[in-house]
């Protein structure tokens, strides 16, 4: 052991105790969720999981000295670069000794182990591999919803259920190693017991599960989620795309984990185990066996059924919906060999077939022709990842039996200690039909694409920090809603300032330019026509002292597509977090007035929601929007929330289409949720 | 007569970008500052930002009169009475705008509750009523919030949302209560000096952008200048201040319509 370290790291220790010692008030798990919602802004990314797994990790903290990179790497708190130069530190000086000692490795800064405090913890590694069976600790959450305006569906009878959203999750854990749980659903619009749905919810997941156990790396029995290499053939679950975040684009697989989530699609069910047969190898086999819902169509009665679309709203609400549900199957079998030859060079090989009990069979449109068609598909993939000095490379090369292949790989630099620059080569296949592909796109689907990406982060002082990317894109064939080949760039540039604990201010400004049809266009040709779209957002927080914070926001969003007038989007907000000295109320509530003129000029706000829910507000017309969350702990092992939202139209006398029609101007949500640890 | 009457007090609205039932007169110190007054301590928020009255030491009173473009149809009478009672303050605003045939009234309760010296927050009653001859009267409620916080010494930040709620006077009006929602910032050059910016956003209306300077020449004098946006307005003022007295003068100079003088007289007892 040196002594000189061992004298630097206890002179440290006070200093750092001090600045931690917020960590019992600090809400952490709920800002770094915000901070990752408010950073992606995208609607349809699932943070449910993100913020188990942060809890999990806030009630036990990872151990520095033994946790894997991968696990790490699920904070969103560090970058592959500060777990390399982590792991390198441990394996040159051995296990660490305190927390402050991360002080030493150039790459942790204060800010980054501020962040890092509450989920991590530094421990002999004596205990690694054996299980240790402590009392059990279960949790149980209840949560009932509904809009208080009836929408067409409900008045007109065409939903079977009630208009309640009704979730329940039981979940046990033995310490970290063994976990349970049970989830159940019921969407509003789904029939809840009676002659519809005979089993009352109409969703129900499982999962048993067993990690860190000898070479058991990871066991799941039931729902799982799975994630390999970059996410071009297997990734289920969130991914975080283009985003503040402009380091995230570079991803760690972490093989099966428990599925915990309640969206009704992108997991799987069977059994995945994860091995590793020796410090170089491990194998993780998985087999899944589920039902999923599609259209089935059958041009006539000696003709084969078929299916023309998938549907994954997970919405069984009429009868169209519920004659869609369960309609075919999914059989998937595969594995995943992860190989490190070298210390800092890893390969993993995924493999996988699918097969589908029924062929299915898009309706063909000249821009979706290369689909995929049929009832089976093999995948094979190979991703790769190697630490050079200051260079972390990545990459994933896959190919699918009945189409083309796709290619991803990049490079993340640490140009200096405060810098860190990644840059991402992409090329997709117009015919690389893959049903689990997540990774770095600009279109929704990773087909079709070439794409050159550039982030960049800054870190000038603990004050001062930028965050930016640019992206390149080209289609080389038709998407939907464009009649050509095109193309397109997206810039993002973000600057936060925070001159004190207090305060925090931050600008950012986006610009997308891309090539759509030009719509309503009466030609019978429809011309492809360059569209730009300029955002800009100013933020600013502000904690008057441990009690309360304020926020403040403006955004505004500028469409133009060189023809029509541009199309504006304004956005205004307040917002509010308050507890009380106890800590056993508290409440945030934020309104905002909007004024945009189109769907084009829309603005998306990620919004604070109660705990294990989230929600993203989309601005558009005029009106106004407000939310109020309050949550009472008059016990330790017992919380209760409820949150009220409304959206407020001018100049509306309905709002939605089709059966989620509304008749007035209001749109309001009422939520309670009961939550008990035993 | 009535008709043409009416539709010029509507017209002349539409030409000055301003439709909004709610007649803002906040006085002539604020009225200098191109109206961007939601984050200035003054006791004329009573009529205002209900978070940002809490200046008001003992019970003070205020008249005061806007002659909006030097003519009698479109002047505002206005007054307002407040109190403290420790950290709760207490303000009624009252604001009467035209001439018959076109008269649009306003009575406001304001309660102000200010957390130790650096943050504050209002909510303001209202209860308006617009009166049209030979067409009849109609009146409304609706409340105001407001939030003031001094983040750093010489920064001060407050918001205030003026019928969030969204109330209106139904079918039969056509210009109803806008929601707007203002956003502002004071910062301190000196004890005296202080520069202060508004962003004012009414819905389905422009943004509009406004920004004035205080400056303390001696201990009794100040002059006020402040231009704003949507349309370009410049705004300029003096104010005489004793103890107990505070007199203050300004004007606005819009490009289409031309001068529109403005005085308060405040009392402090």
């Amino acid at each position: 052991m040196n002594f000189k370290r061992v004298i630097l790291v206890f002179l440290l220790i006070p200093w750092l105790s001090r600045s931690f010692a917020q960590k019992e008030i600090d809400p952490v798990v709920d800002n770094i969720v915000e901070a990752i919602a408010t950073a992606t802004d995208r609607e349809d990314l699932d943070l449910n999981e993100l913020t188990q797994q942060l809890y999990f990790y806030y009630r036990h903290p990872l151990n520095l000295n033994t946790a894997t990179a991968s696990e790490l790497e699920l904070l969103y708190v560090l970058s592959d670069l500060q777990i390399t130069d982590l792991k390198k530190h441990i394996a040159r000086f051995g296990p660490l000794i305190d927390f402050a000692e991360l002080q030493t490795i150039e790459l942790f800064d204060k800010t980054t182990m501020v962040k890092l405090k509450p989920f991590v913890t530094v421990e002999n590694t004596s205990f690694l591999g054996k299980l240790k069976l402590s009392k059990p600790e279960n949790e149980f959450v209840l949560r009932v919803s509904q809009y208080l305006e009836p929408s067409k569906g409900f008045t007109s009878k065409i939903y079977n259920g009630s208009p309640a959203r009704i979730f329940g999750r039981y979940s046990m854990y033995f310490s970290d190693k063994i976990n349970f749980t049970l989830s159940v659903e019921k969407d509003p619009g789904e029939p809840f017991f009676g002659k519809n749905q005979k089993l009352g919810f109409d969703f129900y997941s499982a999962s048993l599960s067993f990690r860190n156990i000898g070479r058991l790396k990871q066991l799941v029995i039931g729902d799982y989620s799975l994630q390999f290499g970059q996410g071009l053939a297997m990734w289920t679950g969130y991914s975080i795309g283009k985003s503040a975040l402009v380091n995230a684009i570079a991803k760690n697989g972490n093989g099966p984990r428990p599925y915990r989530s309640i969206a009704e699609n992108g997991y799987f069910r069977g059994l995945s185990a994860s091995v590793s047969l020796s410090k170089h190898l491990s194998i993780t086999p998985f087999f899944s066996y589920r039902y999923l819902d599609g259209n089935l169509i059958q041009k006539d009665s000696t003709d084969e059924v078929k299916v023309s679309s998938l549907q994954t709203t997970g919405y069984h609400r009429s009868s169209n919906e519920l004659d869609d549900k369960q309609s075919l199957n999914e059989l998937l079998v595969g594995g995943n060999l992860w190989i490190s030859p070298l210390k800092r060079l890893n390969f993993s090989l995924t493999s996988y077939h699918l097969q589908f009990d029924k062929s299915l069979e898009q309706e063909t449109a000249l821009y979706n022709q290369f689909g995929f068609k049929g009832k089976e598909q093999t995948v094979y993939a190979l991703a790769y990842q190697l630490n050079l000095v200051r260079f972390y490379f990545f990459g994933e090369q896959t190919k699918v039996s009945n189409g083309g292949m796709a290619f991803l790989n990049g490079v993340m630099m640490s140009l200096t200690p405060k810098a860190t620059l990644t840059l991402v080569h992409r090329r997709f296949d117009k015919n690389f039909n893959s049903f689990y592909s997540q990774a770095l796109s600009e279109a929704s689907t990773n087909n079709n694409e070439k794409g050159f990406y550039a982030g960049l982060t800054v870190n000038f002082s603990t004050k001062l920090s930028l965050s930016a990317f640019s992206d390149f894109f080209e289609f080389p064939w038709l998407r939907y809603r464009v009649d050509a080949p095109s193309k397109g760039n997206e810039y993002f540039c973000m600057l936060t300032y925070s001159p004190s604990k207090k305060l925090s201010i931050e600008g950012r400004y986006s610009r997308q330019q891309k090539e759509i049809d030009l719509s309503n266009d009466a030609s019978t040709i429809t011309p492809v026509i360059d569209v730009v779209k300029n955002a800009y957002r100013v933020g600013l927080i502000y904690s008057l002292n441990e009690f309360i914070a304020i926020g403040n926001r403006a955004d505004a969003v500028y469409f133009n597509n060189g023809i029509n007038t541009t199309e504006k989007g304004l956005a205004f907000s307040l917002s509010i977090a308050a507890q009380n000295r106890s800590k056993k109320l508290s409440v945030d509530s934020r309104f905002t007035l909007f004024d945009t003129d189109s769907y084009n000029s829309r603005i998306y706000a990620s919004e604070r929601d109660i705990l294990y829910s989230y929600s993203y507000a989309m601005y558009q017309d005029s009106g106004a929007r407000f939310y109020i969350n309050v949550k009472v702990s008059p016990l330790k092992k017992l919380s209760f929330w409820a949150r009220y939202s409304i959206y407020s139209y001018r100049n509306k006398d309905e709002l939605g289409s089709g059966n989620d029609l509304i008749q007035g101007n209001k749109k309001s949500e009422a939520k309670v949720q009961m939550r008990l640890t035993f | 007569m009535f008709k043409n009457i009416v539709a010029c007090v509507l017209s002349i609205y539409f030409i000055t970008g301003k439709l909004y039932a709610q007649n803002l007169f906040y006085g002539a110190r604020i009225g200098a500052l191109a109206n961007a007054g939601s984050a200035i301590n003054d006791s004329w928020n009573i009529a205002g930002n209900p978070a940002a009255f809490t200046s008001v030491h003992s019970f003070t009173a205020s008249m005061g009169y806007l002659n909006q473009f030097s003519s009698p149809e479109f002047s505002t009478k206005a007054g307002i009475l407040g109190f403290p009672v420790k950290s709760n303050f207490f303000g009624v605003s009252f604001n009467s705008f035209g001439q018959n045939p076109y008269t649009e009234m306003t009575t406001g309760l304001s309660y102000g509750r200010s957390f130790g010296s650096n943050f504050s927050i209002g909510l303001k009653f209202n209860y308006h009523t617009v009166a049209i001859a030979n067409y009849g009267n109609s009146s409304t409620y609706s409340i105001e919030v407001g939030l003031m916080a001094k983040i750093m010494t010489n920064l001060t930040i407050a918001t205030h949302i003026i019928n969030p709620t969204r109330s209106d006077f139904g079918e039969e009006l056509q210009n109803p209560l806008l929601t707007i929602f203002r956003l502002g910032a004071r910062y301190d050059l000196s004890e005296k000096t202080f520069i202060v910016s508004e962003v004012e956003k009414p819905i389905s209306m422009n943004t509009r952008f406004k920004t004035g300077l205080e400056f303390g020449v001696f201990k009794q004098l100040v002059l006020r200048g402040g231009i704003s946006g949507h349309p370009f307005q410049q705004y300029f003022g003096a104010g005489y201040t004793t103890s107990k007295l505070q007199i203050n003068i300004a004007a606005s100079i819009h490009p289409s319509v031309g001068y529109s003088p403005q005085m308060s007289i405040s009392y402090e007892f």
